[in-house]
This record gives structure tokens, C-alpha cells and sequence, in this order.
């Protein structure tokens, strides 16, 4: 069974990569307890990196947008 | 890593090198700053705020002897810069400090938004570190990507480089960021 690294999970997330790449990453999370591990650890960075944005102060991007909506 | 350890910093400022001291001072002026003016110091105010905190330690520093088991040296700073912060407070103007002043809840007040901005630092210089550590392409593949969040394959067009290797540069830097962060919070 082919595991994914997290570089290539990460195409997941931010909806990278070819659909046919993205469709066979998901279908292999599901049965992956190894692939979850690192997707969670993916997860894992991005709220360390909102709080290192936070702790810079720099403006997310959502925040951004919403100003701009205003 | 080119970080120098805070504990051989500090045990190279109670012998004596002043260069050491000087980078003692760099590193910690901003925070105290930061402290002053939450508390509505201004700039003189900080200026002078920064002065007695640093008197203050170096008096001290000769006898203090750093000893992990007795609290983190961070704690043992925060302590100076508050009471000196109280004291430049309470010798300027009285209304500088909140309404039916409660002495504990101050210094719990204080040490919450020292700890919050201690954070801040952390993250600050550990970037800082990670920014000479790095080779250029791949820490600006990370700055653009994971902290001005522009979309990956746009990071990717700009810097001639894969999808795949701006997401490598980024695990990879959250790595150092981390270690340096633990490194420099272990104090």
C-alpha cells in the first residue's frame, strides 16, 4: 500500500494537485491510520501557524477579505 | 543552529562580557517596552522603564545563580519588570492605575500580558533565527506562503519552484520555528 508523504497531503487541504490525486489520497485517509497521523499533523500546523501570524500580528487572510467586504 | 543558548548567555553576563550584555539588552528592551506602554507608560516612561529593569538585573545578576528548578527565567525577569513598572506608576500619577486597585489582581493582570507578549517574542525571534539559518529561496517560499498566505501555486509561479517544494520549505521551517522556540522558552 502506497502511503502519501505530507507534502502531498497537504494538496488536500488546499485543494492542489490534480482531482484524480486528491480522490485517491481521500479514499486512502480512509483506511490509513499512518496518512491520518500526518494529516492531523498537517492540521496540527495550521493552527500553529494562526497563532504565529497572530503573535506577529499579521492579518489573516479572512480577515482581509472581510475588511474588504466592509 | 546559530543560536546561542540564554543559559551560556547569562552565565557570560554574570562573568562579565559585555558584549553578551549588550545582546541581553537587545533581546529583552522590546518586551519590557511593550510591558511599559501596555500599562500606559510613554515613551520616556518606557525609556526609564527599561533602564531600572536592566539596573535592576545587573545588581542582581552576580548573586543570582540560574536554577532551572526554582522557575524559568522569564518568570524571574517578569517579576523585575513588574515591580518596577507598579513603582514608576505609583511614584508618577496615581490615576494611572486602574480604579479600586487590588494589588494581587494587578500583578495577575501584569503577568498576563507579560506572558502573552513573551509569546509574541518568542515567535518574533524565532523567525528571526530561521531567516539567517535558512537558504534565501526556501525561507521566502515560506514567508509567502505561511505567513502572507498567498495561494500556493502563486508562491510557486513566482519563485520557479514545485507546489510540492513550497510545502516541503513550509514543514520544514515550522520544524526549526518549533525547535527554536522550545530552545528559547526553556530557560
Amino acid at each position: 500500500m502506497r502511503h502519501f508523504e505530507s507534502f502531498e497531503l497537504e494538496h488536500l487541504l488546499n485543494r492542489t494537485g490534480s482531482w484524480l490525486f486528491r480522490l485517491r489520497c481521500r479514499r486512502h485517509l480512509k483506511n490509513c491510520p499512518l496518512c491520518m497521523t500526518r494529516m492531523e499533523k498537517l492540521l496540527d500546523e495550521q493552527n500553529f501557524l494562526t497563532r504565529l501570524r497572530k503573535g506577529l500580528r499579521i492579518e489573516s487572510a479572512d480577515e482581509k477579505r472581510q475588511e474588504k467586504r466592509v | 543552529m546559530s543560536l546561542t543558548t540564554n543559559v551560556t548567555l547569562l552565565e557570560k553576563i554574570i562573568s562579565g562580557d559585555e558584549i553578551s550584555w549588550e545582546t541581553f539588552q537587545k533581546m529583552y528592551s522590546p518586551l519590557i517596552r511593550k510591558c511599559g506602554s501596555q500599562w500606559g507608560l510613554d515613551d520616556d516612561g518606557c525609556d526609564e522603564l527599561v533602564q531600572e529593569v536592566m539596573l535592576t538585573f545587573f545588581s542582581d545578576c552576580r548573586r543570582f545563580k540560574y536554577d532551572r528548578a526554582h522557575g524559568r527565567f522569564r518568570e524571574y525577569l517578569r517579576s523585575i519588570a513588574r515591580s518596577n513598572t507598579f513603582a514608576m506608576l505609583k511614584k508618577r500619577k496615581e490615576e494611572l492605575l486602574p480604579p479600586g486597585s487590588n494589588e494581587p489582581l494587578l500583578d495577575y493582570a501584569f503577568d498576563e500580558k507579560w506572558d502573552a507578549e513573551w509569546h509574541n517574542y518568542l515567535f518574533q525571534e524565532a523567525l528571526n533565527v530561521l531567516e539567517k539559518d535558512m537558504e534565501e529561496l526556501s525561507f521566502r517560499s515560506f514567508r509567502m506562503y505561511a505567513i502572507e498566505q498567498i495561494p500556493p501555486a502563486e508562491v510557486a509561479a513566482r519563485l520557479g519552484i514545485s507546489v510540492n517544494a513550497v510545502y516541503v520549505n513550509k514543514s520544514r521551517a515550522l520544524e526549526h520555528l518549533r525547535q527554536t522556540i522550545r530552545q528559547l522558552d526553556s530557560m
